[in-house]
């Protein structure tokens, strides 16, 4: 067998493969025999027509078929002899083959890119926030508890800002006709948040139960306000917990006193942070990789994974998608995905990164004792193979940005949550 | 004028013939059923340019069939005959041989 090698581009191989007939005659002698099996001619059991009668009629069949299975064998045995490995189904061209004759053809396939790494040992640069919190976030972080906590008293006196409504929303059309079957029983809204505020806001004030009022409301995507009627049930008002011991007893056993419980609340804040500090490193140090690997990405390799997405929402949503515009809309995301997957992949190997059975055992055992009650179910779920290779992935993953970090020129930045809050109010108020 | 005779009707290929064909050179043919042994050697001789030692014949009567016709919700038995025909077993010279998968063969 003769095999020509050719690089189309950086992921896209081409084959001229030639096998001479005399390797081919026992493949074409054996699809003779298996065609004759099933022919039936008058004059003849099954399988005993002589072979040079079978070919003259169907010789033509017979070498396609010939051709077919010795391709499939030989074009294995090339990739073999290469050491290569296609990542999509090869597109067969050029193929000829007659009886006596070699068979020859071209298969054109894509493999994973190759490409080269930069020199990041010595010149990854990445920025790290490190985000300093302060009492104003204790304070939001307790309101926001005391708010989910908070007991509800009915109100006789007419509703102010801030109370809560339990109402029915009969939806009107221009006219003031109620529209039927568009009408939400039994719904809370708070007096002044959102969309029931400003203009709105005068027409739910001063609502006793059985009260009725009109509201206009608008919506997304669209010009015009609807009207909707609110038929009034309750009148409710909040009854935020005080911060007392009990309150703190229930969420903090750790804590004594106030002092305490917001110091505790403050350490959480920092670790959510530290955390989220952690996803941008990563994601800065993903973006210097990709900014700079040479790497083009396989069309058939974006389009597999885009084709099991989308096999996942059909079968999730069971609805029609738009294939077309979901397609255009998953492509950057996807070849951002598969880049740095392929990228990983080289830094792990070229650093020696890997993970033991001990280790995953180790972090099971780890993620087991925190799991409390469930642990139970936490250890089944860690049984299958599958969750394990994604332990043992995400532990990969840890080594590596560790790894990465450590090489790397790292600049802290301080970032105070205060700022963070102007901006976001900034933002609101535009 | 008298119309051209076709003497070799169709070669006769079965299982056995091809059998025959391999160990011994005898061929088998469909022929004209007024045609003697001499004609016949003298036509394969001429068609596949071969040189013939022994000519068998024999005549192989046609089968009588009988069929139903279902025609106008009457049931209709009907009987007839097959042609009667000649087969010629030709043996050929040793050294000679036709290739009847190869070959144009008169039908």
């Amino acid at each position: 067998m003769n095999v020509v090698l050719k690089e189309i581009n950086s992921f896209t191989r081409e084959i001229i493969v030639e096998v001479p007939w005399e390797e081919l005659e026992t493949i074409f002698a054996q699809t003779v025999t298996r065609f004759s099996r099933n022919l039936s001619i008058p004059g003849f059991r099954k399988g005993k027509v002589p072979k040079r009668m079978i070919l003259q009629t169907f010789r033509a069949d017979l070498e396609t078929e010939c051709a077919e299975t010795a391709l499939e064998e030989y074009y294995q045995k090339a990739l073999r002899e290469e050491g290569i490995t296609p990542i999509n189904r090869a597109e067969i061209n050029n193929m000829e083959f007659q009886e006596g004759n070699p068979l020859k053809f071209k298969a054109t396939f894509e493999v994973e890119p190759y490409f080269k790494l930069p020199n990041y040992r010595r010149k990854l640069k990445v920025k790290k926030n490190s985000y300093i919190p302060d009492e104003e976030d204790v304070d939001n972080y307790i309101n926001d508890i005391r708010q989910q906590l908070a007991e509800l008293r009915t109100v006789e006196s007419g509703s102010k800002e801030g109370h809560l409504l339990l109402v029915d929303m009969q939806e009107m059309d221009n006219s003031g006709v109620p529209i039927i079957g568009r009408k939400v029983e039994d719904r809370y809204i708070k007096v002044g948040e959102g969309i029931f505020g400003g203009e709105n806001l005068n027409r739910l004030t001063g609502l006793k139960s059985g009260d009725r009022t009109f509201i206009n409301i608008q919506r997304q995507n669209e010009q015009n306000k609807v009207g909707f009627e609110l038929t009034v049930k309750n009148v409710h008002e909040e009854v935020l917990p005080e911060i007392d011991e009990k309150f703190i007893k229930n969420l903090d056993k750790n804590a004594s006193n106030v002092e305490e419980f917001r110091q505790n609340i403050l350490s959480v804040i920092q670790s959510r942070l530290d955390r989220k500090a952690n996803v941008l490193l990563h994601e800065t140090i993903i973006d210097y990789f990709l900014q700079n690997t040479n790497l083009e990405v396989p069309p058939s390799m974006i389009d597999t994974y885009i084709d099991g997405i989308i096999e996942d929402k059909k079968n999730q949503n069971g609805e029609k998608l738009d294939e077309e515009k979901l397609r255009e809309e998953l492509k950057s995301s996807t070849i951002r995905s598969i880049k740095w997957y392929l990228i990983r992949r080289v830094i792990i190997k070229e650093e020696n990164l890997s993970v033991s059975d001990e280790e995953v055992s180790e972090k099971v055992e780890g993620i087991l004792e925190k799991a409390g009650k469930e642990a139970k179910e936490a250890r089944r779920y860690y049984k299958k193979p599958s969750n394990r290779a994604r332990l043992r992935d995400d532990i990969l993953d840890e080594k590596l940005f560790n790894l990465l970090e450590s090489l790397a020129k790292v600049n802290e930045v301080k970032v105070y949550t205060k700022d963070l809050r102007k901006q976001r109010n900034m933002s609101l108020n535009l | 004028m008298e119309k051209k005779r076709q003497i070799i009707i169709r070669p006769i290929m079965t299982e056995k013939m091809s059998r025959l064909e391999d160990t011994q050179r005898k061929f088998a043919f469909q022929v004209d059923s007024s045609i003697n042994k001499i004609e016949i050697k003298k036509a394969i001789e001429k068609k596949f340019n071969v040189k013939v030692s022994n000519v068998h014949t024999m005549n192989i009567k046609g089968k009588s069939k009988s069929m139903t016709i279902r025609s106008g919700g009457r049931v209709i038995r009907t009987s007839g005959r097959r042609a009667n025909w000649k087969k010629a077993i030709v043996t050929l010279q040793e050294g000679f041989k036709i290739d009847l998968y190869e070959s144009e063969v008169a039908r």
